[in-house]
């Protein structure tokens, strides 16, 4: 009988694993779509055999783990790779932005210019014309204007830069709270002797998540925990505790800093990485240039044209007047920038105050192609500001593109090794199902056996 | 590698977005006929496209500004031709006067006539356009010559200016003649006639003078100074006669200048129509492929061979 009894407990070990399995296959399935599940596996494994009397006999089978498919090298490039494309994708739309305030077309300030020179050159051929006067002071407003409304402009693309910066943060540390959550259960669940499957792979996306959205790095203790630290290597998560980032306001901006309990640390934005590098740059580095040279173009425009305008006298006979408000520093020029003269009359046409002198708009005019800005010109100067914003916006394109080609590969890599495949989990459920099938088969003529046993004796 | 259902529907969804983004940037392109809209369309072609607003927008005034000089020149020399005119009618009145059997009545009847030309010539320098006095200098909204009948003399209120025109990029042609170097000799602007030319009008006054002192002998005396006086002005004349002839010039090189500029612009900024109507086809049958590939693999499964 110790034959048959054994037979039918090694059957019985059967059909409990591969039920086991066929869970574990519909666990893969259900999860076919979930983003960052790994494909799990049961590890079949036989039972210790016993040694009854000459022999070993195998005692049946046994799911002795669920295994988790896991490449950390792939999951270390997609953090890094997710990393770039934060600091890419968070400055695209400033860029475009910036790039849309900064334009080429008709509206520009080099077209302004154009307008402006050619009010001039029009009041050329008629000096003491007062239509042509007054075309001029209007010109002169217009491009007053034109750069008082770039400056608005690019101030609230900052703000709006200051806006994402603030509504990021909570995702943050939301995400930061929840790697320490999970950090607590997986290192409970795996000092037990287990692997906290899903645990895992949900920590995972975490992190991919907070690399791509603040560059954060981590890596993982001999525990279980997953230790994320900044770029710069401050913490922000160490075991069950995460450390809040917080948003303070810094003049018209807002600024990042670690709160340490009682101690705050502020964060510059080489502490950071992902999108909040990327805004960063943009707001930190990018604008500031571009506004203190249109500040620059506005500076030497008023004063070189005030300057030429000085030398000439209106028709009431006044010379010395400025065309536009006299500016004294270069900071804020570019929106400080208005017409100083109140009437056509004080318009410095000419050297004298006849109607029908030129001469001093002929000296004006010769301004528009003069390289008053280290070797440039208003036009061409204001060229290159666009030049500058044009290239970025062109690398960010580019370097977009190619970061999010290089992200599908890598997370087909990791979804081919790691991911679930429909066929394959189809063909493990036919497989265990046979399995199962047998186990019962077997089952059965055991059973049938044991009947037949019985049986010998009425 | 496996392709794994998740693997082939990342892929395709990123073919998708892909293809559509690159039509969605043809379809602008076509749409707007430009290929630069952007700064970052083509950061190196800013500066050039730049250049060439600048310049078509100067040409198009340097072109007004040229034929505003024209109309400017062409008003001057049909008054110049009625100066020119008087000094010869001027001329054959004094040798006529100067031929001796003239009584003292008719050579008062001359003298009238000399004053009529005078006052001629006096409206002729007074000539006005669009309100502007042509023969003032820079002040040409006051009568530049005004006659005084006490002291005979004729007095000028105009200035010296000489009103340049920037008709090219840093040149300058001067598009007047001041009332005083026309009629009283001074070419070089300082005011007092300068030698071996002539005040017409007291030439005038001397010859009437003259004819009314019963002096013809005194009136022919001047008739070689009234040729050289005339020559003044044809000279004047001749010299307008050639900026307007550079002016002509400077118009045709303009135009030239607006195709050549706009023919510039155009390669920077607009579209290659057919070069992009060529790739919209083809990013439109890439991603019907596509399309067409979503719904096949769909449609293949292996639930429905088990």
């Amino acid at each position: 009988m110790g034959g048959l009894n054994a037979a039918l407990s090694s059957g019985k070990t059967s059909m409990q694993a591969n039920q086991k399995s066929i869970e574990i296959t519909g666990l893969n399935i259900v999860n076919v779509d979930t983003p960052g599940y790994s494909r799990q596996t049961p590890n079949l494994a036989p039972y210790p055999a016993l040694n009854t009397g000459d022999f070993f006999v195998g005692r049946g089978v046994t799911v002795e783990s669920i295994l988790r498919s896991h490449d950390v090298f792939l999951a270390g490039q997609i953090s890094d790779k997710s990393a770039d494309k934060g600091v890419e994708s968070a400055m695209s739309s400033p860029l475009a932005e910036v790039e849309r305030v900064l334009g080429i077309g008709e509206g520009s300030l080099a077209y302004s210019f154009d307008q402006y020179f050619d009010s001039i050159r029009q009041l050329s051929t008629n000096p003491g014309g007062e239509v042509e006067r007054q075309l001029v002071l209007q010109q002169g407003a217009l491009i007053s204007d034109a750069f008082s409304t770039v400056i608005t402009e690019l101030q609230s693309a900052q703000n709006n830069i200051n806006a994402t910066l603030t509504s990021k943060i909570d995702g943050v540390n939301q995400t930061t709270a929840e790697i320490a959550d999970l950090n607590v259960r997986i290192s409970a669940i795996e000092q037990s002797g287990q692997v906290a499957n899903s645990d895992r792979d949900r920590r995972d996306l975490l992190l991919k998540n907070l690399s791509e959205s603040i560059g954060a790095v981590s890596y993982e203790t001999s525990n279980g925990n997953a230790s994320v630290t900044l770029p710069n290597g401050m913490p922000l998560v160490e075991a069950d505790r995460n450390t809040l980032l917080e948003g303070y306001p810094s003049g018209a901006d807002v600024a990042l800093r670690l709160k340490f309990g009682s101690t705050d640390l502020n964060l510059d934005k080489n502490a950071l990485g992902g999108e909040f590098r990327g805004l960063y740059e943009v707001r930190d580095v990018l604008m500031p240039d571009l506004t203190s040279r249109l500040d620059q173009l506005a500076y030497s425009f008023a004063s070189e044209v005030n300057t030429q305008h000085q030398a000439g006298t209106g028709l009431d006979g006044v010379s010395g007047r400025d065309f536009f408000t006299p500016i004294t520093t270069v900071a804020g020029a570019a929106s400080s920038l208005s017409v100083n003269l109140t009437s056509t009359a004080q318009l410095a046409a000419g050297t004298s105050a006849a109607p029908g002198d030129n001469t001093n708009i002929i000296n004006i005019l010769g301004l528009e192609q003069a390289q008053t800005i280290g070797g440039d010109n208003f036009v061409s100067y204001y060229g290159k500001i666009t030049a500058t914003i044009g290239i970025e916006a062109a690398r960010n394109k580019t370097s977009l593109t190619g970061l999010e080609d290089s992200l599908v590969q890598l997370e087909n890599l990791r979804d081919g090794i790691d991911g679930v495949s429909l066929e394959e989990e189809m063909i493990n459920l036919l497989k265990y199902q046979n399995a199962f099938e047998a186990s019962a088969k077997f089952l059965s003529t055991v059973d049938e056996m044991m009947a037949t046993m019985l049986a010998l004796k009425r | 590698m496996r392709a794994t259902s998740t693997t082939t529907y990342r892929s395709l969804g990123f073919f998708l977005d892909r293809t559509s983004t690159r039509m969605a940037d043809l379809q602008k392109q076509i749409a707007t006929g430009k290929r630069m809209t952007r700064p970052s369309d083509d950061p190196t072609a800013i500066s050039p496209l730049m250049a060439a607003n600048t310049q078509i927008k100067n040409t198009e005034r340097y072109t007004k500004t040229i034929n505003s000089g024209l109309d400017k020149i062409k008003n001057m020399e049909g008054h110049l031709d009625t100066i020119n005119n008087v000094m010869i009618r001027m001329r054959e009145i004094t040798i006529a006067a100067g031929n001796g059997g003239y009584t003292s009545t008719d050579l008062q009847t001359f003298a009238d006539e000399i004053g009529q030309l005078r006052e001629q010539l006096i409206d002729s320098g007074n000539a006005q356009v669009d309100g502007k006095y042509l023969f003032a200098g820079f002040n040409d909204k006051t009568t530049p010559f005004t006659w005084d009948p006490v002291a005979r003399t004729v007095s000028y209120a105009g200035d010296q200016g000489s009103l340049k025109y920037e008709v090219s990029p840093g040149e300058s042609v001067e598009v007047n003649i001041s009332g005083s170097a026309l009629m009283q000799g001074d070419l070089n602007n300082d005011g007092v006639t300068d030698p071996g030319k002539f005040d017409i009008f007291s030439l005038i006054t001397t010859v009437e003078d003259a004819l009314l002192a019963n002096n013809p002998s005194g009136a022919i005396a001047e008739i070689d100074n009234i040729v050289t006086a005339n020559d003044q002005v044809l000279t004047l004349r001749s010299l307008k006669g050639n900026t307007a002839s550079r002016l002509e010039n400077g118009l045709r090189s303009m135009s030239q200048v607006a195709i050549d500029m706009h023919e510039m612009k155009s390669r920077f900024e607009d579209a290659d129509l057919l070069a992009t109507m060529t790739s919209l086809q083809q990013q439109e049958s890439a991603f019907q492929a596509a399309l067409t590939m979503t719904g096949k693999i769909s449609k293949i499964s292996i639930l429905d061979y088990i």
